[in-house]
This record gives structure tokens, sequence and C-alpha cells, in this order.
């Protein structure tokens, strides 16, 4: 073995020089080496070896895992089970084996498929009900359904289930295979349906709905496998896939598992129209919804919670990951259509059926069977759906929402150390008040205060040596020093832990939080006596953490035993109440449902008025909540009192120049924009603004968001200056602080073209136009979406403003297409129609225009009413065309009536 | 199976320093590892390729109480990782080592994204392991918390109480040596 020494040096040669350039490399090794050959072909030798792209290691590693359990499934072969012999094995699960068995009696053949059950896949407390559960399952009897005959034990306790076999193949093999068309994919799904439908009559939930349980006969007969099985697989309750969950590497959650299965919420008959929407989207469009280029289980899980999938008409013309046009020709070929004819097939009724089916909250779902294959029944008679069309207005609002936290955010990370040192101060605070509660916490808060003062004293930009400290370096000396500071007692240590990781998780680096959590949660739950309310509080924060990083299940598991530990708690009402604003935080931005939000940030204003000690700023806080989940719901009356209250106890609690002084007032006066109370919003923005400008400077992101909001309402009061001057600067600034393709920046230079056609700067107008639409190319948006089209709305308006008719009719072209493929009944999509016609006309072919101009005009009025400024907008061309014709008896009728069209 | 208090008792007793702990709790994590794994199947379709983590995982989901220390946590990790790696050789030993196509590691296709071509197995592997042991023995413990056991960076991270980029070098390096070590190439002096 070579010397200790002589290996560190190469050890640290390598670190070294991982990641220098190739021609670097060459000259520092040379250096470093000097006349030692031998040294240096060591070192070389293994930079070499770190090219390897793939891994080795990991590839050996899994293939000796892999045989060691071929070696295993085989032997079951030529074996007796029961009365069958096992021939072949039909197919290998996550949790089972498939094996193909025969049994052979006098005059009496029949072949079966047993299904063998991994032990291990079993939930121990399963294993007794599997056998009372099969007689439910046996009694199901349907030409669509694959019996279950028997079932019974291996001589080692490995439970098997013999069942029908069916000889055929998965439905999306057989609609493939044979290039079913849509409408044949879809009988064959109404099919399935029915089968699904009487299970669910007789109680029984498939949970486990997917292709390749759904085989298909010679005969076209759908043959669903496995009803039922799942629920002997699962865990009862929870706690049980907590762990691992924690370590993030779950053994596996299906494509096809909806939401509440990936949460282990109550599975119901709703888990299973889930599911059927996301076969239907399959078997429509050829891929999974929630496919990603590389996936982790975790990142498959939280886009299951989280993400809208592309709608099934976008997918099949969109350009995902590695994907090529001939991919997506082929795979549209395979329903005999190319991308485009499958595109206007899919768009409309079956979006919106899958959409349906396939909403996060399993009440918003169809309410059965019933209702989602009578959908599918009304579009192939061609009649009209019942799925909500146009889902486009709520994701809108929810676009505008998730972009204002989007912004937000970023405005956290951005404050520096003055904002972190005021949460550090906070919580001192807090530990303070708690103090004074209790005369032996006293002790504790001076060892906090103290170490804190420490930590911060060494953060002071004079005595950092050479440059100015960041956050992140204070935070992680804080943590560093926690860790290694044995005199530090458990109740000190646990503070602190919670106190850097609260500034960690506001600077926006939540990963760095968890760790520091968890051992507070530790220390907490091993308190002598027990402090159910502080381990509650630690568990809150660990699962905010959590959900920063994506983590949902595991957030949600810790913050529903924080709810449960701070109950127990009793007293502790202040503290129970901290935890359901976090649970309702987590229901609207990890789950999009405002309306439980609203309950829980009911009940925590409710226990804050309650609680002993100044409540001032919960109780404003939880308001806050309310008004935002009000905004969420476009509810903006009911928004509108909350957010006053807020801002009334700010003025009353708060020095004036305080960020959530700014955050209440901002909150203010986004709903009263919306109020149309123009007058006050703007006072309310005007005082956010000028104090979000003198605490975090004039470049941060929550100015940018104040001031677009100022931008929107100068614009609606047809001060297009000012507005234009706001939105400019908020672009400026968001530019500074986001990504260089953020859509936000499209949707702000979408606005300021708007503001500039108004103006009548048509130049400036076109820049900005075209500059939205090319950030939007590069954009994550969809190529196709409702804010695209808007853009291009625009653009025509300029260009026809410009006199190119020609260019206009192309962009109006655009526009129209995509409002009519996404929101077919939308006033939009009259503009856009009412624009095209127009256009016709300038362009001399009014036998096309003026029937385009007539109809979309009639839609506008019916849709939008008279005074919205696109009817308006409409009626004067109109009117001029008749004049400019000499049909002035046209025109007078139109302006004497307009309502009549 | 041991019942999971007990389990998480002895795990307990083992990180407090009592090693006749630790000859309880192998066989019965090495019982487990070696049970879960030949339940565990190759999915028939692509998407759920098995590792032997995920059985680590598994294992651990089994035997230890939902709210187990962190420390413990660490322990049992370790623990399990080396075994995981146990119950591998020993079987890749029982049916004898598999014969492969020697020759030149095709690059090409490794630089595609296909799978690489390798021609050592995981006996190999765990010769190279005892010799890296031998040597930094930190290395070799990285290499099977990640490799055998499934851990992250920020796990091994946060278990060894050093940085995660110090894991990401660590693993490289030890990669590195692994694969000089086994490709019989140059071989470190």
């Amino acid at each position: 073995m070579m010397p200790k020494a002589r290996w560190q040096r190469i050890q640290s040669l390598f670190g070294e020089l991982v990641d220098s350039g190739t021609g670097d490399r060459e000259a520092r090794l040379a250096r470093a080496c000097g006349d030692d050959a031998e040294l240096r072909r060591s070192v070389e030798s293994l930079l070499e070896s770190d090219k390897t792209s793939q891994d080795p290691l990991q590839h050996v590693i899994g293939e000796a895992a892999e045989a060691l359990l071929h070696d295993h499934n085989d032997r079951l072969i030529g074996t007796h089970v029961g009365r069958y012999r096992i021939v072949a094995i039909l197919g290998r699960g996550g949790m089972s084996t498939v094996y193909r068995a025969e049994r052979d009696e006098a005059q009496y053949h029949q072949t079966v498929a047993i299904k063998v059950l991994q032990q291990a896949a079993l939930h121990p407390r399963m294993h007794s009900r599997l056998h009372g559960e099969k007689h439910i399952l046996a009694s199901l009897d349907h030409p669509s359904i694959a019996r279950l005959i028997d079932s019974g034990d291996l001589d080692d306790g490995t439970p098997y289930l013999v069942m029908e076999h069916v000889d055929g193949e998965s439905i999306d093999d057989y609609c493939d295979r044979r290039n079913l068309p849509v409408r044949q994919r879809l009988e064959l799904f109404v099919q399935v349906c029915a089968a699904v439908q009487y299970a669910h009559r007789n109680l029984v939930v498939h949970r486990d709905i997917k292709p390749s349980n759904i085989l298909v006969t010679e005969e076209g007969v759908p043959k669903l496998l496995d009803f039922g099985i799942a629920k002997l697989l699962a865990p009862e309750n929870a706690s049980h896939t907590l762990p691992v969950t924690l370590l993030q590497d779950r053994i596996l959650t299906p494509e096809n598992a909806a939401p509440e299965q990936v949460l282990g919420r109550p599975i119901t008959t709703a888990t299973d129209i889930y599911a059927l929407g996301v076969l239907l989207y399959q078997l429509l469009t050829g891929r999974s919804p929630y496919r990603l280029i590389t996936f982790s289980q975790l990142q498959l899980e939280r886009a299951i919670c989280m993400d809208e999938p592309t709608r099934p008409s976008q997918v099949v013309i969109a350009k995902l990951g590695a994907e090529k046009d001939a991919d997506r020709a082929r795979i549209s070929g395979r329903l005999g259509l190319t991308p485009q004819r499958l595109r206007a097939q899919l768009a409309g009724d079956l979006d919106a059926v899958i959409s349906m089916a396939m909403r996060k909250e399993p009440d918003r779902r169809y309410a059965s069977i019933e209702t989602f294959a009578d959908d599918i029944n009304r579009h192939l008679m061609g009649e009209p759906v019942r799925a909500c069309q146009g889902d486009w207005r709520y994701k809108g609002a929810k676009f505008l929402r998730r972009n204002v936290w989007g912004v937000a955010i970023v405005g956290v990370v951005t404050v520096g150390l003055a904002v972190i040192a005021g949460v550090l101060f906070w919580n001192n605070l807090r530990v303070k008040a708690m103090a004074n509660e209790i005369a032996a916490q006293r002790d504790i808060a001076r060892q906090v205060s103290a170490f804190l003062v420490d930590v911060f004293s060494r953060a002071d930009p004079f005595t950092a040596q050479g440059r100015e400290e960041t956050a992140k370096d204070v935070l992680d000396r804080g943590a560093a020093k926690i860790s290694v500071d044995s005199s530090l007692q458990p109740e000190v240590r646990a503070e602190l832990l919670e106190s850097i990781g609260v500034a960690y998780r506001r600077q926006g680096m939540s990963k760095a939080a968890i760790p520091l959590f968890e051992q507070a949660v530790e220390i907490r739950r091993h308190a002598q006596p027990p402090d159910n309310g502080r381990t509650a509080v630690a568990l809150g924060n660990l699962a905010r953490a959590l959900e920063d990083d994506g983590n949902m299940v595991s957030a949600d598991a810790d913050l529903q035993e924080a709810v449960e530990l701070s109950q127990a708690g009793g007293a502790q009402t202040a503290q129970t109440a901290d935890i359901l604003v976090e649970l309702g935080n987590f229901e609207i931005n990890a789950k999009s449902d405002p309306v439980r939000a609203e309950a829980l940030f009911g009940k925590a204003l409710a226990l804050y008025r309650g609680a002993p000690g100044d409540q001032n700023l919960n109780i404003a806080a939880a308001l806050d909540s309310l008004a935002n989940a009000a905004m969420w719901r476009a509810d903006y009356a009911r928004a509108e009192p909350f957010a006053r209250e807020s801002v009334r106890i700010m003025q009353r609690a708060v020095p004036r120049k305080h960020p959530e002084n700014a955050s209440a007032l901002q909150m203010l006066g986004a709903i009263l924009v919306e109020r149309q109370n123009y007058h006050e919003a703007e006072q309310a923005l005007n005082e956010a603004l000028d104090i979000e400008r003198s605490v975090f400077g004039p470049e941060n992101s929550r100015v940018a968001v104040t001031l677009a909001e100022l931008g929107t309402l100068h614009d609606r009061q047809d001060n297009v200056e000012r507005a234009i001057e706001e939105t400019r600067e908020a672009v400026k600034i968001v530019r500074a602080t986001r990504e260089t393709n953020f859509y936000g920046v499209a949707y702000y230079l979408d606005a300021l073209a708007n503001m500039y056609l108004k103006k009548g700067d048509l130049a400036t107008a076109e820049a900005d136009a075209r500059e939205s639409l090319s950030i939007y190319a590069r954009s994550s948006l969809p190529p196709h979406h409702l804010y695209v089209a808007s853009t291009h709305q625009v653009l025509g308006e300029i260009l026809l403003a410009r006199d190119q008719p020609a260019a206009a009719e192309t962009e109006f072209r655009t526009a129209y297409d995509i409002n009519a493929e996404l929101a077919p009944q939308s006033w939009w999509t009259a503009r856009s129609q009412a624009s095209l016609g127009w256009t016709l006309i300038q362009r001399g072919d009014a036998e096309q225009g003026e029937p385009l101009l007539v109809a979309a005009r009639t839609k506008l009025l019916a849709e939008v009413g008279t005074r919205h400024p696109a009817a308006k907008q409409a009626t004067a061309r109109l009117v001029d065309y008749y004049r400019s014709r000499h049909r002035d008896a046209d025109a007078a009728r139109i302006l004497a009536a307009p309502d009549k069209g | 199976m041991a019942s999971s208090s007990n389990f998480t008792q002895l795990l307990s007793e083992w990180r407090s320093g009592h090693p006749q702990a630790l000859d309880r709790l192998t066989p019965m994590v090495y019982d487990e590892l070696r049970r879960l794994a030949r339940n565990y199947m190759r999915a028939e379709r692509s998407g759920h390729t098995l590792q032997a983590t995920a059985v680590v995982h598994e294992a651990f989901l089994r035997l230890i109480q939902a709210n187990v220390a962190l420390q413990d946590r660490v322990h049992f990790f370790a623990l399990a990782s080396r075994l995981m790696r146990r119950v591998l050789v020993d079987h890749a030993k029982s049916r004898g080592r598999i014969k492969r196509n020697s020759g030149a590691r095709d690059w090409f296709a490794e630089e595609n994204g296909e799978a690489p071509a390798v021609d050592f197995d995981v006996v190999a592997l765990d010769d190279a392991l005892e010799g890296l042991q031998r040597m930094e023995p930190r290395l070799a413990e990285v290499v099977e918390l990640h490799y055998f056991g499934g851990l992250t960076y920020d796990q091994i991270a946060a278990a060894m109480r050093i940085s995660a980029a110090t894991v990401h070098r660590d693993i490289r390096l030890a990669r590195a040596w692994l694969l000089n070590e086994i490709g019989g190439g140059t071989r470190l002096p």
C-alpha cells in the first residue's frame, strides 16, 4: 500500500484539478508534480477515470440485484400451486409476479393466471384480510372484469391469487397496433367505464387502473385485471409511508396515481375516475400527463399534486424534451392523423372532459363514472359535453397569483442582511417574551441572545475582511457554530436551530433549513418534561421548509402531526393557530384549495383573538391570509374587509416602515383596483411602494409587483403616461431579478404594448409586442397559450394602425386560431374575429370580412355588453364600414339599437 | 421479524456504544434485506428499474419505527448499506462469477447515453472496495452509503457531518480510484 502522505497528495491534487479545464489542468499538474512522474501518472489516470459519463458502479450493482431476483423468480416454474401446475412467467410487476398455470384433470383442462404477491409488498395486517376480501372480489361477475377464482398461500406463506387467464394485449398496444382512430378508442374506453361502474356499484374500487391492467381480447373485449387487489397491498395509513418519503426515495408511485394516493388521503371511487382520466389522456395522446425527461419519484409526486398537465390538444403538438417532429408524427400516426389534425380533434370537448376527470381535488371531478361516460357518449354523438369549458379564467387568475408569489419570493431572496437580522431579532424578541412568562426560560433567552449577538457582531461589513458578507455566510457560520458548541443546553440549541432555520428559509434556502429543523424536532421530542406545543412549532417549521423544497408528502404529514400535537397541548392556542395558518397556506399553494384554506385561516383568527398577550401581528397576518384566499376565488368583495382590518391593525401595532405593513397595504391596493375604487387603491399602493423602497431598496421585486399594480390602476384610469412609466420600471426590475426568459416579463411587455397603442406611439408599441412574443417563445409557457394570443392580437392592432393590413391579418389569424382552440366561446375569440373581419374589409375583401365582423360583434355584445371597449370598437368599425358603403340605414339601425345587433 | 420497537431499541443501544447490540442487529438486517431483495421484481414495463437501494429503504420502513431519532436513522443506513453490499456479493459468489466479454469500453455508446459496457461484476467491485477501505475508510463508507444504501449527497453529508461538496468530490475520487483498480489499466502504485 502506498504511504499515507503520498495518497493525501494525490487526493488533494485530484480535488483541485477535477473541475478545471483540460489545458489549464496540464499546466497545473506539471507545476504541482515537478519531476515526480509517478505522482503525475496516478493523478492523470484518476482524472481520466472520472470522465466516465455513465455510472458503471450503479450499473454493476443494479445487475447484481437483478440477478438475485431472477434466480428467485424462476424457481416456481414446474411446481404445483394448489391444483394448478405453473407453466411460465407471464409478467413481473413491482409487487407481484404473474404465472401462467394449468389444471389438468380427466376431461377438464383450464388455463389460469396465478399472481404471487410479494410478501414484502403486502402490508402485514393485510395478509389475513386478503382471504376475507376474496369473497367480495370473487363475486364480481362482469364480462369485462377478469374473474378471481381462488386464493391461497404457498408453502412459505407467500399469498397467491388464481385468476381468469385473459389472452389479449394491453389496451394501449391494442389501440396502437391497429391504428384505431379517436372514435374507436373512445368507444373502447366507454366499455372500460362500464366495467368500473359495475364494480363501483358493488362497492369495489380498483385503485390501480392503468393500461397494463386492461387487456383487450382478439374479439375486442376489454378485460380489467386486478380489481381491488391494490387495496390489499396498500398501507393502512400514511405514517408507514412517511419514513421512506423522508428519505426521498419512495419505491414507487405509478404515473397513474391520483393526488390523494400520493398524499395518503382516503381513496374513493373518485380515485378511479382520476385514473380513467389519465388512461384516456394516454390513449388519445400517446403520452403520460406527467412524463418528465428524467423523473425522480419526488418530481413525479410533486407534479401529480401540483402541476397542471399539458392539455391533450397541446401535448400532441408540443415539443417535449428530445422529442422530434418525427416522433410526434409517429405517435399521432397511430391514430391515423397528423399532429395538427389530432390536435383539432382533441381541442375543446375532449380537453375539457379529461381535465374534469383529472382535477386535483376529488370532489371537483365527475361525480360518478356514469356522468364521465355520459360526457364521452355526448361527444361521440356530437352533443355538447357537461364538463366545464374554458377553465382558463380560473387558471389565468392562478397564474397571476403565482406570478406575484414567484416575484415576491425572489424579493425575499435578494434582501440582504438587514432582514435576516430582523428575523433573528424578531425570534429573539419572541424568546424574551416567553421568558417573561416563565422565569425558568430566562436563562435560555439570555444564552440565545448572546449567541446571536456573537454571530452577528462578526457580520458587520466593517469587521468582515475584504468583502461584504452575504446573508448566507452569516447563517452558515451560525449553523456551524451550533453544531460544534457542545456547551449549549438542548433547549437553547433547539431555539437557535429554529431561529437560523427560519432565517435560511426566508432567504429562500429552505434546503439548508431542513436538517436544522429536523434536529430541532428531535430535541423537542425528547425534552423532559415533554412540551407538545414546542414540538408542534418545530414540526410546523420543518413542514414549511419541506414544502418549499417540494416534498409535499412529508410536509403534509408533519403538518398534520403538528396540528394534533398542538391541540393536545391544551393551552398553546396561539401556537396552534400558527400551524393552522401554515396548513392553510399549504392548501392554497400546494393544492389550490382556497375554500379549505379559508376555513383553517378563520379558525386560526379566532384562536389568535382569544390568545393571551399581544397578538396584533398574528391577527393581521391571519386576516391577510383570509383576503388572499378570497382573491384566489376572485371574490374581491369578500377579500376587501379582511384586508382593511389587517391594514388598520398594522397601523396601530407596528411602526409605519415595517415590511408587514407594506404587504398589507399592497394586498388592500390590489383588491381595491379590482373593486374599481381607484382613489383609495392608489393611496394604499403608493404608501406600500414608499415603504418597500425605503426598506428593500428600489431594485427589489416586491417593489416591481407594487409598481405593476399601480400601472394597472393608472391604465384603467386612462392615465397612460403614468401607467407606462410604472410598468416600464417593473419590467426593468423583473428583468434584473429573474431568469432571462421569465414569462412574467413578456406579460408586462404585452401590457406596455397596449398602453403605447392607446397613446399612439406605434413604433414603441410594436417593438414591445414583438419582444414579448419572442420571450414567450423561449419561456416555459406552451406555444399555444392565451397570453400569447393576446400579444398577437395587440400586434395586429398596432400593424393595422401602422397601415400594414396584410401583416395585421396574419397576426389576427394567429390570435384567432389560438383563442378559438383554447377558449372558443370567450369574448376574446370574438374580438379576434371582429378584428380579422375589419382587416379583410380594409384589404378590399368585404364579402368575407362583413359577415365575420357582424357575427363577431353580435357575440361580443352578448358576452360583454355594449360598453366594453372591444364591443364599442367593433360597433364603431361596422358603422364606419356601412357609411363608407353609403348604407346609412344599416348604420343608423345598429347605432339606434345597439343591443339588438 | 423482530418487533420494530425492539429493533429501534437495539439500534439506539448500538449507537450509545454497546457493540453487542450490533451482533444482534446484523443478522436481523441481513435477513430482512435478503428476503426483501428476493421478493422484489423488475417491472415488466420501463419506468421502474429495480435498485438495491429501494430494498434498503423498504427495510428501513419495515424495521424501524416512524419517529426514530435522526442519529439512529443514520446508523441504520450505514449498517444496511454495508449489509446490502454483502447480500449482493454473497449471492453473486454463490451462483459463480458471470463470464463477461472483455475488450475495450464502448466510449461512443456511453457518450451517447446508452448503457455503459461494463466488464466487471459486483464481486470485483467488492474486492476493490476492500482495498479502498484499508487506505481511506471514509471514501469507502461514502461509496457504500451512496451506491448500496441509495443516500443522496445531502443525506450523506448530514450523516457524516461533512459538506455536500466534499461528498461529491469524495464520490468522484472514489469512483475513479475503484475503476482504475478494477479496470486493470494504470494501477496506482
